[in-house]
Parts: structure tokens; C-alpha cells; sequence
């Protein structure tokens, strides 16, 4: 801002006044008065003089003053006004005027009014600082639209040759829209003033399509004069011009068929006289932003990348649609993988991947232009030529001078560019394409010519061709041929190292050197080479007939490989030192010969022969070396191979061979052959025509001195399986306790491998049962027998059961497993031997004990007779006569004899008058059970009785069981009445020391207790002899071994010692030899050793 | 058999020919009505042969010269045709909403109906015309099809040039519009009923032309248009042909 000081010299009254005040208080009233008085006398004064001088530029070449004067001032329209510093320079001037710009500095400025009455002088001080600088108003050249790309072009002029010196200036734009008029851009833009007029343009792009609504634009500036010390204002704005609609527009909709880049924003309108009632991108309604009159617009953020056909954006009034297009999408993608080469060296073929898609297509998608910057040649290539899976790529012709290019790609679309760059040796760059016409000529058995045809220019460079040589069954073989670039395109080298008639197939591959890449493969061309001869003779073997005076003579075909053509035929020829003859030649289907050759050595010549010529002789010997250390040996094989070994022999200077063939073929056995070198000691013998469970003949000869000794014969197996049937059995013979089986070998052919022995099972089974079924080994009953002996071929089984059917069941087994079963019933014999032995042994078993203890009996009788049967008993042995404390005591149930004095009453003396009755059996008899009525009645005639009448004691006579008794008496009862009788020759019944005298035994057993018996008791009580004191009818015989003990109800009968009633002892006679056995039911062995002495 | 009878009659007067044929309707076809004669004896499409393409018969003549089956084969091939097209046409209509983007997919998206030059809408109004006189029109706007097609398909190349189904389909549906209406062009002629004279050069494709012009968008709604009215210019074909044809509705 300007500050003036206006300097007016002050009044003299105005310093008296501020000394009164000083003086007095009471007169502040009329001070006060009067100082309004004087005041409005001052300012009347004032007003009437220049006043408020300021001072402004817009150019900095003359400065703009101008003043103030009330009363008149102005209209007196002519000062003078002088500036004053170190000079005084005055001018006559109006009221505003300008002056020319001053130094800085102050000055003095007095501007006197000229013919006006009353007024003053006045003085300012005026500096630059004071003065302010205000540009002219800019002025708006010109304002255009481009609608396509809703940008406005603004056009003014700086007016910068009234500028003295360079400036800085700052425009400011600002455009506005009618509605409302609000200021949708305010910017600001800097220039310089140069002392020239220069005119400016502004551009500016509108987010809105400027169809959509008028477009205001004013602009102001401010300049920015370093050299200016004073105030800098803004100019005031210029004149706002629009842009208006293209009258002729009829697109109710804007943009058209705008092309944005995705994910930015755009605003769309509608210009329409009617109301929109919607608006909508693809399927989504946009919210109405209202713009003058009806027209409408929407904003749409972010919009995502269009489909080919673009995004529609659609305004929907009542009747009618309006839309629009927009195309949103990507810029052009940097070219990658850019890469140029050449396929002949005529044209360069340049191709890349254009990258992320920028989803723009027809008119709009990209194009790329190829520029080679050495040659300035260029080539343009639109995006959409090609189908989005196909390469892009242009074509550009070859200079032939140039082999380095700098190519440059660039890609362009409506939303950017991008290039990519790359440089290259042409020559370096070939690719060359397919050969063609390749063909192929023999020279000979092993070369053959091939040519092709490759098209290009290649004469700058080198070519590298690879063949490829294949044969049948063999692996294919490259080679590399190199070769100078013709013009004719045509090449052709030679491929030589081949084999003689055989088909080869060909083909070919060329690339250029540096190698860059291969062509593709030219078709394949067969040719065939011509024949030579074979390069070996056939593989011979030979084998003496089986009568031994021919010699057959085989030999292989020879294979294409060494036959190196067809094989016409064969020609044989033997030698001997003193004879070489030849047979007639062999047609090529026979491979084999016979000869009949005398004793001599001979030597074997087999030659083939194709067209080309006759093979190397093949030879061999007719002699061969015995062996007389041969064994057969046993091999077994894997799959359809099998490994045959043998010792080193030094001296085998020639070759193996091993032959072999099927064993169970007849006749001369040959298969085939092998040979191997002379320092083996192995081979594998592998036959597609080996089978499993085929036996093999495997003979292994050695070579030397031009003959072949057998050293080997190995039988074998590739593989063994289970025989394919049981072996034939046969019983042989068949016992009652055994079995004898017999069976036979199984045929080689049946066998299928090696036999390793049989299985043997037998149980007790009948034919036609469920048991049978399931003989197994496992079972319980079942009895296996292993023969591991393959040797043996019979089988005796035994500890068998007569009479009983036995199920046979046989089986064999080889390495390869079990074979088949087969089985057979057998029923073994009858043991009639058996039985009668089992009835001989017991009978002569119980004989000869009989025979021993008649012995024994006999032998002992003097001590049986002593111990059981003494002449005169011994009391102290006798029980009757123990005297036991229980007994003494008068145990009543004892009834043993008492040691009470015994005053006999009545003695009856009983002798043997006649012979005891003779033994008719050695049976034991009871004579108690068997003979109670023989003994009644040969007792009266045997045997004589003496009375002998003890005394009687009372307390016994009190015994209920001597009721019967009566009275008390002695009887002597021969001992040999008990028994049975027993048959005794008459001499030593003579002999008989006891006779009718001596002891006899107190005790007289009654047969029975039966009443009946009591006669027989009476008639012996009548006898003389010793007789028991007691009355035996009260015995109770206790004994188990009685049989009648166990009789309860019986009545009770009891015999034994006479000296006690409880003795189950007999009294046996003395040298009674014969005498009878105790039956079962009262004697028995044990008894008789029981009291045994100890003698 | 309905047994109704209704004459062919166009531009007014029937044609002398035609007084003695008269065409019922019915799953039989067409039969001659003659005088004292039951039509159900004259049956089979010579009912429709003018005797001015066709001479009397002569008793003497061969009956399989008879250009009779020719008439009827080749209306029976052109509704054929018409029928086949009416398919293709709803798949090319099919195909072409699918390669705007919506809202021409959508259901209820209807632009309206502009105008297109030469090319009208089927009119209801033309119900109550006789076939001859429909064929005539739809001869016609067959005959105006195929440079609007053209013009869609140029328009859809640029801008689903890789919619090579499309292209492929509109290529066709020009090529097969024309030989629809050179069929029908060649009924009506047999029906001696040929198109008025010579029609005027097409304005359709420079109308269709400048219409593409003024934006994609509007391009865009030409060709759902052009593909609209192929569709009902063929259905209706179709439908009118299906008079004539046997076992069509008289």
C-alpha cells in the first residue's frame, strides 16, 4: 500500500493551544470550543488544497499519479507539481497524471493548484516503495474446444513489450460453468515477460465432456518485477469467454465412444431436452447429477477394463434410450520376447509377445510399428490382424549390405506407447526352414549320395546339416555334414560307412554356423545299398548220425547284417590229407548236409554265396576227442535263459560250443548251438524256444587241435513245474500186517523237472467213504512217508492191522512242486497165526505154572507138610494156643480154645483105613463145595473113630452154638477127608506115614452147616480122634476170600486151622504130593505164600 | 379338414385364373372346386398352378411331366428355408445381444423401434392381406435385409473382430436372406404374382452407414435392430409360406 504523509506545516496557534491546555484546566471548555473552531477552519483549508496522492503502474514505465482536491480541486484541472530531491523539476500537469518512473529514493513532491483562490501548496514525499504495481487486465486472445477430447485451448497475450526489463508474470486461469457459475478449474500459470508480445496457450482437459454444459474461462496475472521495489497487485480478470455446443451435434450422449484408461474415472451426460428417468453402465444404475436445464451426467469411478465391444452407458427417458460407449482398457503392454531372425537370409521375420491384453480391439487396439534404424526402414502392423492365439510378428526385406539391424517396436494405442528395442547379426539369426526334395543315390554297397533342396541365400554363411540314418532294428545314427551356402539352394553330400543291402531311411536337418536353430526335419527317403559279399561264412556245427557213419553238417543263415545281400546258395566241401571233394551247391533254404565219410579225419568247408561273391570259408572237424570222465550234470535256468558253466582248459585252443535240445526228442538230438570264445568258462544259453518243465540235453564241447571233445553233458530246466502226473503204484504184496507198494518211474516228458522224491500217504480209509476224500498229510490219522531216495521204487509198509482196508495215496514232487495224487484201497490179511498164538501162550503159561508149582510142592512138601501140616503141630505156632490178653479176658466173640484144663471125657482115635480116593484133575476143587456127598459117604469107610470126651466147661456149654453139639468130645478127623480125593498111586499111599495113628488135627470141618449134614457130623462125632472143643457151627468165616463170605445169608460156614476159628489155613497131609489145589473160592496164591516160612 | 374355402385374391381382383381354383384349407392342401363336383376329389397342389404357367392338361400328356409337384416342392423348399432361417435367426439374435454387453442382453431391454430405411416392420395391418400380397412384402424387406446385414456385420467386425461366430452368422444370414428371397421372389412368380417392377437401389446401408457413424452405441442398437427385423421378416415368411405349404392353415 501507498503511504502518503501529507506534510503540511503546522499552524502556530495549534502550539500556543497545547500551552494553554498546559496551563489551565478550568479553561478546557473553551479551549474546546475554540479548537473545533479551528479545526473546521483547518480542514475547510484542506479541502481546497491536493490532498491523498497516489501513485500506481502497470508497465513500470510511467507511473499513474493522481490526488484529491474538495473544494474546486480538479476542476482547476491544471497543477504544478514539482519533484524535488537534489533538483527541482517542475511540470505543469492536470489532476491525474503520469510521471515518469523515479529513482529509488525520496522525493519531494509539491503539487500547487494553479488559478484557485484560497488554496496551498501541497508537499508529499514520495518513494517507489509507494507506488503500486498493477498489470493491465489481461485480454482472452482466444478460447476453443476440442469436444473429442473435452479439452479447452486457451490464447491471450502477455503484452510484454510494455515491460522496460524482463518479469516473471503469474496467470491465472479459471473456468467456470454456467450453472451456478462456480468455478470448476482454477489454475495458475507462470510465464516471462521478454520486452515482446508473446502469446501464450493454456490447455486444459475437462473431467466432463464439454458438451455437457458451457464452459466459462477468465484469467488475470501478476507480475512478479524484481526490480520493483513497490506494491504488486493482481490485475483484474479479463473478460470471461465460453465454449458453446456444436450446433449441429446430434449425440445426445457425451462422450462417444471414449477410449480411457481402466480403473480411472469418467463422467458421462446426457444433453436432452426431456427428463432422464435412469442412467446405467452395462447392468448398473449411476445416480443423476443434475446439470443445466435436463441434461444429466454420471460419474463412474474406477471402471473396469471393457470387453471387446466396450462398456455401454445408457441414459433412458420416457420413450427412448441415449448412450454412449466407453472403451476402457490398458495402454499398449512393453513388446516382450522381441525376436528377429531370418529364414533365408532374404527377409527378417520379427516377432514378440505383446504382453498384458489391453483389452481394446478393432480400431482402437494397438498398433506397432518396426523401425530399423540403420536402414530408416519401418513396417507397421495392426494388433487386430491377428487372432489372439498367433504370434505377432512383421516381415522386413534384407538389405544385402546390412547384417546388423537395430530394430526398434513400438507400440501404440489411444492410452500410451511402448517400445522395445533389439539388435542383431542377421547372419547370426538363421533359422533355415524345411529341406525339401531330398533324395537319395547308392554309389556302392556302403555310400550313398544324398541331396536337397534348401531355400535361402545362404552364400555368406556356413551351413550345418545333421543326417539321420536309420536302419531296421537299429538305432538311429546322426551325422553332421558342413557345407558352404550355395545360390542354387541345392546341396548334396555323401554318406558313406554304410552296411551292404540293407535299407537305410534318411533325413535332414540344416541350421547355419553360429548355430542359431535346427530346421525342422525334412521327410524321410529309404534307400536300399547294393550287395557284397558276405563278410563271414555261416555258422556251422556238426553231429554224427546216430548210426555213426554219416556226419551231418548244419549250419545258421547267415544274418543280414554279415550276409550283405541274398544268399543264393551254399557249397560244402570236405577235406582229408588225402581227398577234398565237394557236394553240389545247396539251395539257401537248406541249412543242412550230410556226409559219408570213411575213418579218416576230415575237415568241413561251408561257404555262402550271393550275388556279389562267396563268403569266407566257415570249417570244422569231423573228429571227436573222447571223454571218459563224463558225467550228466543237472542245471536249472531263470526265464528262458539258463547258465552253463565249465572249467578253463588250457588246452581247448579253438571255441566252445554248446549245443542242446530237447531231451525227449529222438534220433539225433539238436536244437541249437552256441559258440564262445576259448577263454570262457561261461555262457548263458538264451532260447525263446526254451519252455518251462522242458528237459534240456545241454553238451558242452571244447575245441582242440581241430576236434571237439564232449566235456560237459548237463541236463537242465529253465524252469521246473510240478509233475504233470502221479506215478503208476502196485501193491506187491500184502500181509496182515503190512503192505509191500511198487511203482514206477515217471516219464521225462511227465516228470518236468527235477524228481525230488515221493510222498507216501496211507491210513485206514474204505473206498467210496467221505474220509478218503481228504487223506492229507496234516491230518492225525494220516501217515506220511517222504522218499527222498528217488532211486527206490518200493515201499513196504507195516504194523499194519489184518483185515483192514488201507487208502494208498502216492505222489511225486520236483522242484517245481507236487505233482498229482494217486491213490489205491488195500485190505490187508487175517491173523489167524496171531490168534492161535494168543490162545497157545496163556494155556502154556498156565501149564508151565502148574508144572513149577507141582515142582515147587513137590520139592517143598517136606516143609509145606512142616509148616502146614506137621506130624505134630507145634503149639507155639498155634494160634488156639496163644494166649492172648483179649482173649483170656473172655472176649465171648473169640471163641478160640480155652487153656482150661481139659479132662477129656471122651477120646475117639479116628485112623485111615483105606486109600484116599484118587485125584482125577489138577483142578483145585473146594471139597467143601464139590464133594460133600462123596465124603459122606467114603467117611465110614475111611476113617475109624476115636472118642475122646474132654472135660466140658460150663461156661462154653453156655454157647448157644453148641446147642446142637450135645456133648463134649475129641475128634480126630483125617485131614485128607476135607479135600477132594485125590488120585495117589497106590504106593504112595502106602507109603503114607501118617496111616491111621498119630496127631490128627482137632478140627473137623463140616462141609455144610445144613441139617441135613448132621447125620454126617453125628456119624463122624462117632469116630475116634482129636475134635475141635468147639462146636463149629458157631464159626464165622470172615474171610474175603471165601466165597461164601460174601454169601450174608447163608449159613455161616468156616473152615480153617483147627487152632483157631479164625484161621482160613488148610491142614495140609504131609508128603502129599498130590494133593488137591485150592479152588478159587477158598485158596489161593497169595494165601499159600502169605504164611510162608522164611526157609 | 375345417372344409372352410377362401379365395386368393390381391390388388383387388381376383385374376381369371384363379376364379375355377379355389384353395381350402385343411391338412390336405389345396383342391380344385369344380362345378357339381365335391372339392375332396381334387386334391394336391395343382390347385394352385395358373393355368397361364401351366397349360391345360392334356389327357394325352405324360401326368409325370406335370409341373404341378414343382410348384408344390418348391414352396414346401422355401418354407423350408424360411423355417430354417427363422432358427438361425433367433441364434444370430442370440449371438449378437451376447457381444454388446449389457443392457442388450438383459431382459426388458427394448431400444425403441427406429425407423430403418427401406425396411419396415411387419405390420399387424398386414394380417388381413392376401398371401400373395404378404409374400410381396415379404419379398421385399428379404430384399432389404442383406446390405443392413452387411453393414451390421462391418460394424461388428471392428468391434468384436475376434466374435468370429458372429461374423460367420451375419456373413451367412445375408447370403441366406438373399436366397430366401429369391425363393419367394420365384413363388410369387409361379403364383404369377411377381413383385412390383423393379425396386429402387437400397438407402438402407447409407442410412445404416451414417447411423454407425454417429457413434458404437447407436451401431450397436442398428444391428440389434436389423437383426430383430431379419428375425420377424423370416418368421413372418416362414408363417405366410406355411399358407401355402401342405398341412399348413389356409
Amino acid at each position: 500500500m501507498m503511504d502518503i504523509s501529507l506534510c503540511v506545516k503546522r499552524p502556530s496557534w495549534l502550539v500556543d493551544r497545547k500551552r494553554m491546555r498546559m496551563a489551565s484546566n478550568s479553561q478546557w471548555l473553551l479551549l474546546t470550543a475554540v479548537l473545533l473552531y479551528l479545526t473546521n477552519q483547518v480542514n475547510s483549508q484542506k479541502k481546497s488544497t491536493p490532498h491523498d496522492l497516489k501513485c500506481v503502474t502497470n508497465n513500470l514505465k510511467v507511473w499513474d499519479c493522481s490526488w484529491r482536491a474538495l473544494f474546486g480541486a480538479g476542476r482547476a484541472a491544471s497543477y504544478e507539481v514539482c519533484i524535488e530531491k537534489r533538483s527541482r523539476t517542475c511540470y505543469l500537469l492536470e489532476k491525474n497524471t503520469t510521471i515518469p518512473p523515479l529513482l529509488p529514493g525520496h522525493y519531494e513532491i509539491t503539487v500547487h493548484p494553479l488559478y484557485e483562490f484560497g488554496s496551498s501548496k501541497s508537499k508529499f514525499i514520495l518513494n517507489e516503495k509507494n507506488i503500486s504495481l498493477i498489470p493491465e487486465t489481461p485480454e482472452i486472445l482466444n478460447l476453443s474446444a476440442d469436444f473429442s477430447t473435452s479439452t479447452l485451448h486457451l490464447k491471450w497475450n502477455d503484452k510484454g513489450s510494455v515491460f522496460p526489463h524482463y518479469s516473471n508474470v503469474i496467470w491465472e486461469i479459471k473456468v467456470l460453468h454456467k450453472k451456478n457459475m462456480e468455478i470448476v478449474k482454477l489454475v495458475t500459470y507462470s510465464t516471462t515477460l521478454n520486452g515482446r508480445d508473446t502469446i501464450h496457450h493454456w490447455n486444459w482437459t475437462s473431467d466432463m465432456p464439454l458438451e455437457c454444459a458451457i464452459h466459462y474461462v477468465g484469467i488475470r496475472c501478476y507480475i512478479d518485477d524484481p526490480q520493483f521495489s513497490g506494491h504488486k497487485e493482481w490485475s483484474d480478470w479479463s473478460l470471461l469467454k465460453n465454449i458453446s455446443l456444436p450446433p449441429d451435434s446430434q449425440t445426445k450422449v457425451f462422450p462417444q465412444d471414449k477410449v480411457i484408461l481402466a480403473g480411472s474415472d469418467i463422467t458421462v451426460c446426457c444433453v436432452t431436452q426431456e427428463k432422464v428417468l435412469s442412467a446405467q453402465i452395462g447392468s448398473t444404475h449411476c445416480p443423476l447429477i443434475h446439470l443445466d436445464g435436463e441434461n444429466v451426467a454420471i460419474r463412474i469411478r474406477n471402471i473396469s477394463a471393457s470387453a471387446s465391444s466396450g462398456t455401454n452407458v445408457v441414459f433412458s427417458v420416457e420413450d427412448n434410450i441415449f448412450g454412449t460407449v466407453v472403451f476402457a482398457g490398458y495402454p499398449p503392454d512393453i513388446p516382450q520376447k522381441l525376436n528377429c531372425e531370418t529364414y533365408d537370409l532374404k527377409e527378417i521375420i520379427c516377432t514378440w509377445n505383446p504382453g498384458r491384453p489391453t483389452s481394446l480391439e478393432g480400431p482402437r487396439s494397438t498398433s506397432y510399428t518396426l523401425f530399423e534404424s540403420f536402414s530408416g526402414k519401418y513396417v507397421r502392423f495392426k494388433g487386430d490382424e491377428v487372432s489372439a492365439n498367433e504370434n505377432y510378428q512383421l516381415f522386413l526385406q534384407i538389405l544385402s549390405s546390412q547384417e546388423i539391424h537395430n530394430f526398434t517396436l513400438n507400440a501404440q494405442n489411444l492410452l500410451g506407447q511402448t517400445e522395445s528395442t533389439l539388435l542383431v547379426n542377421i547372419t547370426e539369426k538363421v533359422h533355415p526352414r524345411i529341406p525339401t526334395s531330398l533324395k537319395a543315390k547308392d554309389i556302392n554297397s556302403t555310400a550313398v549320395i544324398l541331396s536337397w533342396h534348401l531355400p535361402g541365400n545362404f552364400t555368406k554363411v556356413k551351413l550345418l546339416c545333421q543326417i539321420e540314418i536309420n536302419k531296421t532294428n537299429s538305432e538311429h545314427e546322426l551325422r553332421n555334414v558342413t557345407m558352404r551356402g550355395v545360390e542354387s539352394s541345392n546341396y548334396l553330400t555323401t554318406v558313406d560307412k554304410l552296411n551292404p543291402y540293407t535299407i537305410y531311411t534318411f533325413r535332414i536337418r540344416c541350421s547355419t554356423d553360429p548355430f542359431w536353430k535346427w530346421s525342422k526335419w525334412s521327410n524321410e527317403k529309404q534307400c536300399l545299398t547294393t550287395e557284397a559279399i558276405p563278410s563271414k561264412g555261416p555258422d556251422i556245427w556238426r553231429e554224427w548220425s546216430s548210426d555213426g557213419r554219416n556226419l551231418i553238417i548244419y549250419w545258421k543263415p547267415l544274418p543280414i547284417n554279415e550276409a550283405y545281400g541274398k544268399i543264393l546258395s551254399y557249397n560244402v566241401s570236405y577235406s582229408s590229407d588225402e581227398e577234398t571233394k565237394s557236394l553240389s551247391e545247396i539251395p539257401d533254404t537248406q541249412h543242412r548236409a550230410e556226409l559219408q565219410l570213411d575213418k579218416n579225419d576230415y575237415i568241413i568247408s561251408v561257404v555262402a554265396k550271393n550275388s556279389a561273391g562267396s563268403s569266407p570259408p566257415s570249417k570244422i572237424a569231423s573228429m571227436e576227442i573222447p571223454n571218459d570222465d563224463l558225467k550228466i550234470e543237472q542245471a536249472l535256468g531263470m526265464g528262458n535263459r539258463i547258465l552253463l558253466t565249465w572249467n578253463y582248459d588250457p588246452n581247448m585252443t579253438c571255441d566252445y560250443v554248446i549245443k542242446w535240445c530237447n531231451s525227449s526228442q529222438s534220433g539225433p538230438c539238436l536244437m541249437d548251438w552256441k559258440k564262445v570264445p576259448p577263454n570262457s568258462t561261461e555262457t548263458v544259453i538264451e532260447s525263446d524256444q526254451f519252455r518251462p518243465g522242458v528237459r534240456y540235453n545241454f553238451s558242452v564241447y571244447g575245441c582242440r587241435n581241430q576236434g571237439y571233445q564232449l566235456l560237459r553233458s548237463v541236463i537242465g530246466y529253465v524252469e521246473e513245474l510240478a509233475p504233470a502226473v502221479a506215478p503208476n503204484f502196485t501193491v506187491e504184496d500184502t500181509s496182515a500186517d503190512s503192505i509191500l507198494v511198487k511203482w514206477e518211474e515217471i516219464p521225462v516228458e511227465e516228470l518236468r523237472g527235477f524228481l525230488r522224491g515221493y510222498l507216501f500217504y496211507f491210513e485206514k480209509g474204505e473206498r467210496d467213504t467221505s474220509k478218503i476224500m481228504g487223506l492229507e498229510p496234516g491230518r492225525f490219522d494220516t501217515k506220511v512217508k517222504n522218499i527222498t531216495d528217488i532211486s527206490q521204487k518200493t515201499l513196504r509198509i507195516a504194523d499194519l492191522q489184518g483185515k483192514t482196508s488201507y487208502h494208498l495215496v502216492l505222489r511225486a514232487y520236483t522242484g517245481g512242486g507236487m505233482g498229482p495224487e494217486r491213490s489205491m484201497f488195500v485190505v490187508t490179511k487175517e491173523n489167524s497165526e496171531g490168534l492161535i498164538i494168543a490162545i497157545l501162550i496163556p494155556v502154556a503159561v498156565a501149564v508151565i505154572i502148574g508144572v513149577v508149582t507141582s515142582i515147587l510142592c513137590y520139592r517143598k512138601r517136606e516143609w509145606i507138610k512142616e509148616t502146614f501140616y506137621p506130624d505134630i503141630p507145634n503149639p507155639e505156632n498155634c494160634k488156639a494156643l496163644q494166649f492172648q490178653k483179649s482173649v483170656c479176658e473172655g472176649n465171648s466173640a473169640l471163641k478160640t480154645l480155652e487153656m482150661n484144663p481139659c479132662t477129656p471125657n471122651n477120646v475117639e482115635v479116628l485112623e485111615t483105613r483105606s486109600v484116599a480116593l484118587k485125584i482125577e484133575d489138577t483142578e483145585i476143587i473146594s471139597p467143601v463145595a464139590e464133594r460133600p456127598e462123596d465124603r459122606s459117604d467114603a467117611e465110614p469107610e475111611n476113617h475109624v473113630v476115636v472118642s475122646y470126651c474132654p472135660p466140658v466147661i460150663e461156661e462154653e456149654l453156655a454157647n448157644p452154638g453148641a446147642e446142637g453139639g450135645g456133648a463134649s468130645q475129641v475128634i480126630y478127623i483125617d485131614v485128607q477127608s476135607m479135600y477132594q480125593p485125590q488120585a495117589k498111586p497106590e504106593g504112595e499111599l502106602d507109603s503114607d506115614p501118617v496111616g491111621g495113628a498119630g496127631y490128627k488135627p482137632q478140627m473137623h470141618l463140616p462141609v455144610t452147616s445144613t441139617v441135613d449134614d448132621l447125620d454126617a457130623d453125628d456119624d463122624l462125632d462117632k469116630t475116634a480122634g482129636y475134635r475141635p472143643q468147639a462146636n463149629v457151627n458157631t464159626w464165622n468165616l470172615v474171610s474175603p476170600d471165601s466165597p461164601r463170605s460174601t454169601d450174608s445169608n447163608s449159613e455161616i460156614v468156616s473152615f480153617g486151622s483147627p487152632c483157631s476159628i479164625n484161621s482160613r489155613q488148610f491142614l495140609i497131609p504131609p508128603k502129599d504130593e498130590d494133593s488137591p489145589k485150592s479152588s478159587g473160592g477158598g485158596w489161593s496164591f497169595t494165601n499159600f505164600f502169605q504164611n510162608k516160612p522164611n526157609d | 379338414m375345417s372344409g372352410a374355402l377362401f379365395s386368393l385374391s390381391w390388388n383387388g381382383t381376383e385374376p381369371a385364373w384363379l376364379k375355377n381354383w379355389r384353395i381350402q384349407s385343411g391338412a390336405s392342401g389345396f383342391r380344385k372346386s369344380e362345378p357339381g363336383r365335391s372339392g375332396q376329389e381334387a386334391r394336391g397342389w395343382g390347385a394352385l398352378i395358373p393355368p397361364l404357367l401351366f397349360p391345360p392338361e392334356d389327357p394325352q400328356a405324360d401326368s409325370s411331366a406335370s409341373p404341378l409337384p414343382h410348384l408344390e416342392a418348391k414352396i414346401q423348399q422355401t418354407h423350408s428355408l424360411a423355417r430354417l432361417l427363422t432358427k438361425y435367426a433367433e441364434q444370430l439374435l442370440q449371438e449378437y445381444v451376447q457381444h454388446q454387453g449389457d443392457p442388450f442382453g438383459l431382459p426388458g431391454f427394448s431400444p425403441p423401434r427406429l425407423p430403418v430405411a427401406d425396411l419396415s416392420d411387419p405390420a399387424p395391418g398386414h394380417a388381413g392381406l392376401p398371401v400373395p400380397e404378404r409374400l410381396r412384402l415379404d419379398a421385399a424387406a428379404l430384399a432389404a435385409l442383406p446390405p443392413l446385414l452387411d453393414v451390421v456385420r462391418r460394424l461388428q467386425g471392428e468391434l468384436n473382430p475376434r466374435a468370429l461366430r458372429l461374423l460367420r452368422r451375419l456373413e451367412d444370414a445375408a447370403r441366406q436372406v438373399r436366397a430366401l428371397g429369391a425363393a419367394v421372389e420365384a413363388v410369387l412368380a409361379a403364383l404369377g404374382a411377381e413383385s412390383r417392377g423393379p425396386r429402387p437401389e437400397p438407402a438402407a446401408a447409407a442410412v445404416a452407414a451414417s447411423t454407425a457413424s454417429a457413434g458404437v452405441f447407436p451401431a450397436k442398437v442398428l444391428g440389434f435392430r436389423v437383426c430383430g427385423l431379419y428375425l420377424e421378416w423370416v418368421s413372418r415368411t416362414e408363417a405366410d409360406l406355411g399358407q401355402l405349404a401342405p398341412g399348413g392353415p389356409a
